[in-house]
């Protein structure tokens, strides 16, 4: 018998979606043996009855439930209960839903803040009321999904990739346990030289190009924070590699920027980076907006409005 | 009797909203909105953001569409910068461009929209989607996953990655298919190196803003 499928998305872009379709063929086989009952971005199935006459959100019973994207408003919260009371297990998929992703760098202002920019103080917008009818409201500030309902797995990764997506669901399809995250960094799977002492005494500029021979082995190239890049690599949890093993951005020759999250629910990037930093002789003071740089994924519970000045 | 309906959610693009319908007491529309029911606050978070940051998170904005806010991003920044990319890196931007246009174009009709059309749009929601068409059409259907899995592949060699990308940026383009000193721009100006403490004063333009197509 087929399984159950069903997803919801809240507050995300879309792209954890896509990677789902970025399995490629073998997505044929997998498509074969699941039978999807919700998923707005695939299929018309509504909330409210096909004609819009329920009162209640209701979604069909299903074996498992993929959520992304951080809870944003009343709503979410509600359709993320609706979920887990429908779906015996629930994977937050992406970023976004295992710890806020991008848009949980909004939790740096308050909600009021953010509506006051959006809809009446930018230059392109006409000072007008704040939209409320027909509309949920907004939260206080983002929320990963694991701090509204239980989760039973994370695929983070902003996007998750491929690999990661089809392991999960033909671990499923077949019964078997999920495959577990990594509890490694990215630096222990980056195969950059490193000799535990920066080459430069300050920073380098965001752009900054690394040095390495073209063409030679990654494992030539000097490690990209010992070149005065910041690279996210010493707070983060690797397996954005997938089959290849070397992190995807090293890959591309970029420094990591975090987006699988970091090792674990407790962990504080900020104070990782800032040791992670130290300790090979560079400054992480030179770097103007810590909290938001360190935490650019994991903002949901990790950052906070300023104190006014 | 009058009642309101809600036709939640509009399905198949990305950005959520819904279709609220309030019949009178004859049964007739009395109003119909579309209501648009996410904010994410781009407007707000982006904003006291190191301008350099911007191309990385902008694409965010939609994982459908990421090279389209990529690129705006990527070029509006050349002008702030006053920089313009070397023949390599406008061609490898516009490259990028041309086959995340294939992509996201099969992507929308075949994956998302094209049902409806195929199918019909009475045809039952359970069939109406990219399943029902590989039921229907699978010759086409294995095509398409084909080819757009083939896009998104040459995206990856080209970027790194296909949804969210990370290469272009201001001046030229990061890529490990070709030669760094062929597609980035000679010397950026840092913005570490004139004022560390203020991410968005912006050095000294070395010429007038960008006008050229990328």
């Amino acid at each position: 018998m087929a399984a159950r499928l069903a997803e919801e998305w809240f507050a995300i872009c879309g792209g954890c979606e896509v990677t789902i379709l970025d399995i490629g063929e073998p997505l044929l086989d997998v498509l074969k043996q699941v039978e999807i009952v919700h998923m707005p971005v695939l299929m018309d199935h509504k909330l409210f009855g096909q004609t819009g006459e329920g009162t209640e959100m209701e979604i069909p019973a299903a074996d498992v439930g993929l959520i992304s994207g951080g809870i944003r408003s009343d709503e979410h919260k509600k359709l993320a209960q609706e979920m887990r009371k429908k779906c015996k297990i629930l994977i937050s998929l992406g970023s976004c839903a295992c710890f806020g992703g991008v848009p949980a760098l909004a939790n740096q202002y308050s909600t009021e803040e953010m509506l006051e920019k959006v809809y009446r103080d930018s230059v392109t917008t006409e000072k007008n009321g704040l939209p409320h009818e027909q509309i949920p409201a907004l939260t206080d500030r983002v929320y990963a999904l694991h701090e509204v309902v239980k989760v039973d797995a994370y695929l983070p990764g902003c996007p998750t990739t491929p690999d990661m997506v089809a392991g999960a669901l033909l671990a499923l399809l077949e019964g078997k346990p999920l495959p577990a995250l990594a509890s490694k960094s990215v630096c222990d799977e980056c195969p950059t030289k490193r000799e535990k002492k920066a080459a430069v005494s300050t920073l380098k500029g965001h752009l900054d190009p690394p040095e390495f021979k073209f063409g030679a082995p990654l494992s030539e190239m000097r490690c990209l924070m010992e070149q005065g890049i910041l690279c996210l690599g010493p707070a983060t949890r690797a397996g954005c590699g997938g089959k290849d093993g070397n992190p995807r951005c090293i890959r591309a020759y970029m420094p990591c920027e975090g987006c699988f999250g970091p090792l674990s629910d407790k962990a504080n990037p900020m104070v990782d980076m800032m040791g992670a930093l130290s300790s090979v002789g560079l400054d992480p003071k030179q770097i103007p907006d810590r909290a938001a740089t360190f935490n650019r994924f994991a903002g949901a519970g990790r950052l906070r409005p300023m104190p006014k000045r | 009797m009058a009642k309101t309906l809600v036709i939640q959610p509009v399905t198949r693009i990305e950005g959520h909203a819904k279709v609220t319908i309030q019949l009178n007491d004859a049964g007739n529309v009395d109003t119909a909105r579309v209501n648009v029911i996410e904010l994410r606050g781009f407007e707000k978070f982006c904003l006291g953001r190191p301008v350099e940051d911007l191309p990385r998170i902008t694409p965010r904005i939609c994982g459908v569409c990421p090279w389209s806010h990529h690129l705006a991003s990527a070029k509006a920044c050349d002008a702030v910068f006053g920089v313009e990319p070397p023949p390599a890196g406008k061609k490898l931007r516009e490259l990028c461009n041309s086959i995340a246009y294939m992509e996201e174009h099969i992507l929308h009709f075949y994956f998302l929209a094209g049902a409806d059309f195929l199918l019909g749009p009475d045809a039952d929601y359970s069939i109406r989607n990219v399943i029902g068409v590989l039921q229907a059409a699978p010759d086409i259907a294995r095509k398409v996953v084909k080819v757009r899995h083939m896009c998104a592949h040459m995206l990856e060699v080209l970027a790194g990655r296909r949804s969210i990308p990370r290469p272009p940026f201001q001046g030229g383009s990061a890529s490990h298919s070709l030669r760094p000193s062929a597609t980035s721009c000679a010397r950026m100006p840092m913005r570490h190196s004139n004022s560390p403490s203020s991410p968005l004063l912006l050095p000294r333009r070395t010429s007038s803003p960008s006008t050229s197509k990328w």
